[in-house]
């Protein structure tokens, strides 16, 4: 198996990741507890307390699975490297993914700070290539600042002899 | 004599250029006619009952007052849509500055679109038959860059004018590069002949062979031209009242081919379009009148046993007419290659004329649908980066573009390398498909569960269905439904016995087509790289090759899931910037250590 990339997000991006998780899945619980259980308590009362119940159970497990579980799952697996010449990217737990992204072909480097991450004093690396964006989540503010210069340096200074 | 280093220009630096004035009264034409269409076939109804009620006498208004008034309003919506078009005609120019072009347009308003001549990547036109018939076309300006930059939209400009500002632009962009000045000439380039590029002397030249060494020259050796285009051939080169005189390009051509009779014929007959249409209009129709027929309702029968011949008869006519449009569209087909441009221009009615730099290839891709893998034929042609132009993204081009530049509809499998030397002599060194290496062995059991269990859809509708039809079944059991009678429960149970074998024999039917496709994909899929181009083969019912410069991937990756970890494979998955957004060529269980070498062979080498 070939070797993984050295760098580790920051471990705070964890909390980022759980606030982020959480807030979402009470919007959407909300959504469904709305939109399922009132129509269905209006026309059969009878079944509601049933339903409360299991609609409580499946929100516990969805919680507990995204914000105590998957984490530091998500946070081992992320893993990424800037050579000088490429970046390197594994994620993903299930699905795993590799990226190889030449900074050749790399056209701008931008930071990024949700609210969240500011809290947190983090900021994400987006790297864009004329296909895509590639995002690292959750980087010291610091070094994400470094490795965004680092990375428009040696875009800028990627040459290829083909 | 010419020298190829003058960057001669034809448009004034600086001086404002209106577009055609057939703008003014072309464009309400075509607006009012396509009001007046969609009015009279949705108030079709509301006109018939209108004579009616004439007829019988209901309204007593003199019927020619009716329709004077009726050609009033029309005169009065053509005027207004010929004041607002004249307006908006007035406030629109596009000008060529020192550096960019730029087009404004916008009566209220302004707006300004501009495109720095470095920036220039495709300049092609298209012109809809209204459009044809006065010599004018629409030109499209792509800028490098995806979905973020839009393409600049010139409508109704002549021909001749087209023609020169695709020269101009490239003119400009070369001369922008090399830091030169531009020398004006009012009429540079007008009526010139085209000029070839002798094949075995290299000298140029303009008449069928070579002054210098008297070989043919290829035009004559490939203008392999069809029955449609010889006797339309005066349509086809029809440049319309406007037209003005053939210009061509600067640069010389060195390749260019037509289709040939079978090979328009065969591209018409096997095209999926209209055979799809066909199919789903027909099956529609179908299905409501079995429908019908088993209401058992007499009248209802009548009206569908009337009803059956008028489909078929209309099913076939939308075949006909689908495969007259896919005739007319490829009708006098040329690609070309011109300098380092491949043009391609098509369609006998409306006309199309596109072109890419060979720099901006982003891929080569040879697919087969399953008609023509039978016979042994495919369609080449070439990714490219498409940029989403303002007035256009709303439009069903959009579709065609995800295909890319189509630069053969229709050609024997052999004759794929000869066209590829001859219009794209830099792929030549592109692996082949005898070079790839296949799949390993577990990949045929992984694509025959993929393909007939987890994606296959029609398997989820029968599964579905039984569990639909079981839950009832199990309340009818329970005694939560009644019947009336014993008749109308056997009935009813006659029409879920009935309808479920009908979808298990359609799932069956689908699963041994998808288990064929997977046992051939896997079988035959190959991949392979050399020192410049990825190879993908993703084989099955039809057919996909990609070639793709290893200096146009974006990206390279490899994802894999438990299953793939545990047999050590993975899904080697290649980043293109060709379409709007991106297009990601995969294949599916390539052996883990194969995607490694993948993601080391992008990694740059700079030592």
């Amino acid at each position: 198996m070939k070797e993984m990339p050295a760098n580790q997000l920051d471990p705070r991006v964890k909390a980022v990741w759980r606030i982020n998780d959480a807030v979402w899945i009470t919007f959407i619980g909300l959504c469904v507890g709305l939109g399922v259980i009132m129509p269905v308590s209006f026309a059969l009362p009878s079944v509601t307390p049933m339903l409360l119940a299991v609609f409580a159970v499946c929100m516990v497990a969805v919680y507990i699975v995204w914000l105590v579980v998957l984490p530091p799952i998500r946070y081992v697996r992320w893993r990424y490297e800037v050579s000088s010449d490429y970046l390197d990217i594994a994620k993903g737990i299930v699905w795993r993914k590799r990226y190889t992204i030449p900074f050749i072909r790399v056209q701008n480097t931008d930071t990024r700070q949700g609210p969240i991450l500011r809290a947190f004093k983090l900021a994400s690396v987006t790297v864009a290539t004329a296909a895509k964006e590639h995002v690292i989540p959750g980087l010291d503010f610091e070094i994400a600042e470094q490795l965004r210069d680092r990375a428009a340096e040696l875009a800028r200074l990627a040459r290829e002899d083909v | 004599m010419e020298q190829p280093n003058a960057f001669v220009a034809t448009f004034e630096t600086g001086r404002r250029y209106q577009v055609h004035k057939s703008y003014i009264w072309v464009g309400p034409i075509v607006a009012v006619g396509a009001m007046l269409f969609v009015m009279l076939t949705s108030g079709a109804q509301g006109v018939i009952d209108l004579i009616i009620a004439f007829q019988k006498g209901d309204i007593n208004v003199n019927p020619l007052l009716v329709v004077g008034l009726v050609v009033l309003g029309l005169a009065a919506l053509v005027g207004l849509f010929t004041g607002v078009y004249a307006l908006a005609w007035r406030n629109m120019w596009y000008v060529f500055d020192e550096r960019e072009f730029s087009f404004y347009s916008g009566i209220i308003t302004k707006k300004r679109v501009h495109v720095p001549y470095a920036r220039v990547q495709s300049v092609n036109h298209r012109a809809s038959i209204v459009q044809r018939l006065f010599g004018v076309c629409t030109v499209t300006i792509d800028s490098a860059g995806g979905s973020a930059n839009k393409g600049v939209m010139v409508p109704y400009l002549q021909l001749e004018v087209a023609e020169r500002m695709r020269a101009e632009l490239f003119v400009r962009k070369a001369a922008v590069a090399a830091g030169a000045t531009l020398t004006l000439q009012a009429d540079a380039g007008a009526g010139a002949a085209s000029r070839w590029v002798c094949p075995q002397c290299g000298k140029e030249g303009s008449g069928s062979f070579c002054g210098e060494c008297g070989a043919p020259m290829p035009l004559v050796a490939h203008r392999s031209s069809n029955v449609l285009d010889q006797a339309i051939g005066d349509v086809g080169d029809w440049r319309g009242i406007y037209g003005g005189s053939a210009v061509f390009g600067e640069e010389p051509v060195s390749y260019e081919y037509g289709l040939t009779n079978h090979e328009l014929l065969l591209t018409t007959v096997s095209h999926d379009t209209p055979i799809a249409i066909a199919l789903v209009i027909g099956l529609t129709f179908v299905v409501s009148c079995a429908i019908l027929i088993l209401i058992q309702d007499e009248i209802a029968r009548t009206i569908a046993m009337f009803a059956f011949p008028i489909i078929a008869i209309g099913t076939v006519a939308t075949w006909v007419f689908g495969l007259l449009g896919v005739l007319f569209s490829y009708g006098n087909f040329r690609a070309r290659r011109r300098g380092t441009r491949i043009e391609v221009e098509r369609g006998l009615l409306a006309r199309e004329s596109s072109g890419i730099d060979i720099q901006r290839v982003q891929s080569v891709e040879i697919r087969q649908s399953f008609i023509r893998r039978l016979i042994g034929y495919c369609e080449i042609s070439l990714g490219r980066i498409d940029s989403v132009s303002e007035q256009n993204s709303g439009n069903n081009n959009s579709k065609a573009n995800t295909k890319g530049l189509v630069i053969h509809p229709f050609v024997k499998l052999d004759r794929v390398d000869e066209i590829l030397d001859g219009l794209a002599p830099e792929f030549a060194d592109r692996p082949r498909r005898a070079d790839g290496a296949p799949l390993p062995k577990q990949a045929t059991r992984r694509a025959l569960l993929r393909r007939c269990l987890w994606f296959n859809g029609a398997f989820w509708v029968l599964v579905c269905l039984a569990a639909f039809w079981g839950i009832l079944a199990a309340c009818v059991n329970a005694g939560v439904f009644h019947f009336s009678s014993a008749a109308g429960r056997a009935q009813y149970e006659t029409f879920m016995a009935g309808s479920l074998a009908l979808v298990a024999v359609i799932c069956v039917a689908v699963t041994v087509a998808r288990g064929f496709g997977a046992v051939l994909w896997a079988r035959h899929s190959c991949y392979g790289w050399n020192d410049r181009y990825l190879y993908l083969h993703n084989d099955g019912l039809s057919t996909g090759d990609s070639v793709i410069p290893r200096q146009k991937i974006q990206a390279g990756a490899t994802r894999s899931n438990p299953f793939q970890r545990r047999l050590s494979l993975a899904t080697l998955q290649a980043v293109t910037a060709a379409g709007t957004h991106s297009t990601t060529a995969k294949l599916v269980d390539v052996p883990a250590s194969a995607g490694e070498a993948f993601l080391d062979w992008m990694k740059p080498r700079t030592s």
